[in-house]
């Protein structure tokens, strides 16, 4: 076991440094430049383009460019955002890391928990009215366009019914002297509308996934040998039957867990979320390279990460694949 | 034995829907067990003798179901009309299930001890310590050797024969007192069939309950069960003595059973299979529904089902042709 975590350790080591390499020079290579947009707004003197250019490093070939980067990203210094000078890239990522974990966070607890329950519940009623509705539910939840979606949500609950807020994490007008309770509440209600969006239009993966990963196992003998011990029905669906049905969910988790700091790039525009995908969004308009191999790299990282570890609780799970 | 049988099944018919209406492959058995009393139920594949054994813990598969009208009664009492706790005591408590496949019938991602474990916590309160030692002392009962180490195993670290006796262990663990072997050595290797109907018969004599043996092969019975009922197409056709249905078989069906099984003694000759294979439950033939295979049908006997009758006391057959009164 050791021995495997090892290799597949050393494998993502150089996956990660692969992708880092290639994107630093995709990012080159893509048209636009981070200095351009200075010149719509007023012409630029040479001179100064020259200036902002060696600041930057720009001037540099991308060879010595990438050296630099490689250099100061490993002591943990990912420079300084061009877009939003000068302000560093980690103390721009960290602040909006918090926001985007909070959000991802919600969307998989509530995707995964209530579609996992209702995936299960689908599988024992099969074939019944119920069964057929939640199917077509999730379905029309998975057919909607996000941004349609949300705009629907919030001028239903937030404009029609004044129920909750459109837009933003926290209540600029919350008295800055409010105790941590009226502040977490105050994060929640801004919570419920882009959780409740994302949620509803993943669900359907994760109930259709439980649902015939569950089928398939209900029909499997040791779920009767189960119920012909005399279990009682909740012990035999949930610790016989779908401790087996629960591998396909996990892998779908694991696919689902960057999120946590990809952030969603529709949802975070439309509801003004402090997270890092309206950051990513805003450094690719840019070209703010630094923020942009910043918050890339962290999602890549994440996705490579996510991957052993939706192998390694695969192996924790099932006691059938164990690794040699 | 006086007093009423501890298992009593009368008209079992297990209901499946169709669009044409629905179908019956268990279509009006009845019989019963005593206390100590081996019975075997043989009949050829797709018979509903599996069917039948399920049924008398209600786990027909869906969308089937036990059809109203059928009994089965425990010491007087009607599982039919249990539910929840009251169904949960009997299944696995006083009627413990040995399936056919033990590859298939214990969970894979649970560990052997867990699954005996629960099977003991199911029917009864004990403690931690105590329970383990319970679960300890099934697994030594049931000849697994080293029950400790066994204990934390998996059940593919298991051979097919262990893996049988665990299931016959979890079967005993609500100490029953019926025990249903549904084909418990099909799947398992010959030199092992033999050490786990042995198991079971020294089980039976120890604990002294009565064992439904559910097989094909009626060399699996001779000499292990009292009695044996012989199941075609839903239904029994005949129940007698074991030694009565071996040296003196009443229905055409149960003596071509007999004439199909292979002898070590005697005349080297050619085995005699019986034509045609069993009807669907479908499309039950009318009449006695062995009337199409069988080689001594007459006119009457694909119009009307014929009644039981007695050749000798407690051997009776359903047959057109058996002299006998009833």
């Amino acid at each position: 076991m050791t021995g495997w975590l090892a290799r597949r350790l050393a494998q993502a080591g150089v996956t990660f440094a692969l992708v880092t390499l290639f994107l630093f020079v995709l990012m080159r290579l893509t048209p636009g430049d981070p200095l351009q947009r200075l010149g719509s707004d007023r012409p630029i003197p040479a001179l100064e383009e020259a200036r902002l250019r060696a600041l930057f490093g720009l001037d540099q070939p991308i060879a010595t460019q990438f050296g630099r980067f490689l250099e100061s990203a490993a002591q943990g210094d990912f420079g300084v955002s061009i877009e939003h000078y000068p302000a560093r890239v980690g103390t721009l990522v960290a602040s909006r890391l918090g926001p985007s974990l909070l959000l991802g966070g919600a969307v998989l607890a509530v995707n995964f928990t209530l579609g996992v329950w209702l995936g299960v519940l689908q599988a024992r009623r099969r074939g019944s009215r119920l069964d057929r509705w939640l199917g077509r539910l999730a379905l029309a939840g998975y057919a909607a366009p996000t941004f349609w979606l949300a705009i629907v949500l919030v001028s239903l609950f937030a404009i029609e019914w004044r129920l909750l807020p459109a837009a933003q994490m926290t209540d600029p007008l919350l008295s800055p002297d409010a105790g941590p309770v009226a502040v977490a509440l105050d994060v929640l209600r801004h919570l419920i509308l882009p959780t409740a969006t994302l949620s509803i239009v993943t669900i359907a993966a994760t109930m259709r996934y439980q649902r015939t990963a569950m089928l398939e196992v209900l029909r499997l003998d040791f779920v009767r040998a189960a119920r012909a011990r005399g279990l009682g029905e909740q012990r035999v669906i949930w610790r016989h039957a779908w401790r087996n049905a629960l591998l396909p969910i996990v892998t779908l988790f694991g696919l689902w867990l960057p999120v946590l700091v990809s952030g969603s790039v529709f949802v975070e525009q439309i509801f003004n979320w402090p997270g890092l995908g309206s950051l990513a969004f805003g450094a690719v308009i840019a070209r703010d390279y630094p923020v942009l191999m910043a918050t890339t790299m962290l999602v890549s990282g994440a996705i490579i990460t996510a991957g052993i570890a939706t192998d390694l609780a695969i192996h924790l799970l099932d006691p059938r694949t164990k690794p040699a | 034995m006086t007093g009423p049988p501890l298992l009593e099944v009368d008209g079992l018919r297990v209901e499946y829907p169709s669009k044409a209406g629905p179908t019956y492959p268990v279509d009006g058995v009845s019989f019963s067990i005593d206390r100590g009393e081996v019975v075997a139920l043989v009949g050829e594949s797709g018979c509903g003798k599996s069917l039948t054994s399920l049924a008398l813990l209600r786990l027909v598969p869906n969308p089937g179901r036990v059809a109203p009208g059928s009994v089965v009664r425990l010491d007087g009492q009607d599982v039919g009309r249990l539910e929840n706790e009251a169904l949960r005591a009997i299944r696995g408590g006083r009627i413990g299930l040995v399936f056919q496949d033990p590859n298939t019938s214990l969970n894979p991602v649970l560990t052997i001890g867990y699954q005996v474990l629960e099977a003991v916590t199911a029917h009864r309160r004990l403690g931690k310590t105590e329970a383990k030692q319970r679960v300890l002392a099934l697994l030594e009962e049931v000849g697994i050797p080293d029950p400790l180490a066994r204990y934390r195993s998996y059940p593919h670290e298991l051979s097919g024969g262990l893996k049988q006796r665990v299931m016959i262990a979890i079967a005993l663990a609500g100490e029953p007192d019926l025990l249903i072997a549904d084909e418990p050595t099909t799947a398992l290797d010959v030199t092992i069939q033999a050490q786990i109907l042995e198991l079971l018969e020294r089980l039976r004599a120890t604990r002294r309950m009565a064992v439904l043996l559910i097989t094909h092969d009626l060399g699996v019975v001779a000499g292990r069960a009292g009695r044996v009922l012989v199941m075609y197409a839903g239904r029994l056709v005949e129940s007698g003595p074991t030694d009565r249905i071996f040296s003196d078989p009443a229905h055409p069906y149960t003596q071509a059973l007999l004439r199909s099984i292979p002898r070590l003694t005697g005349p080297i000759d050619r085995l005699a299979p019986i034509a045609g294979v069993v009807p669907q439950s479908a499309a039950w033939p009318l009449g006695c529904r062995f009337h199409p295979r069988c080689p001594l049908a007459v006119p009457a006997c694909s119009s009307e089902t014929p009644p039981w009758r007695a050749t000798a006391p407690g051997h009776e057959a359903q047959c057109w042709l058996v002299e006998g009164t009833r």
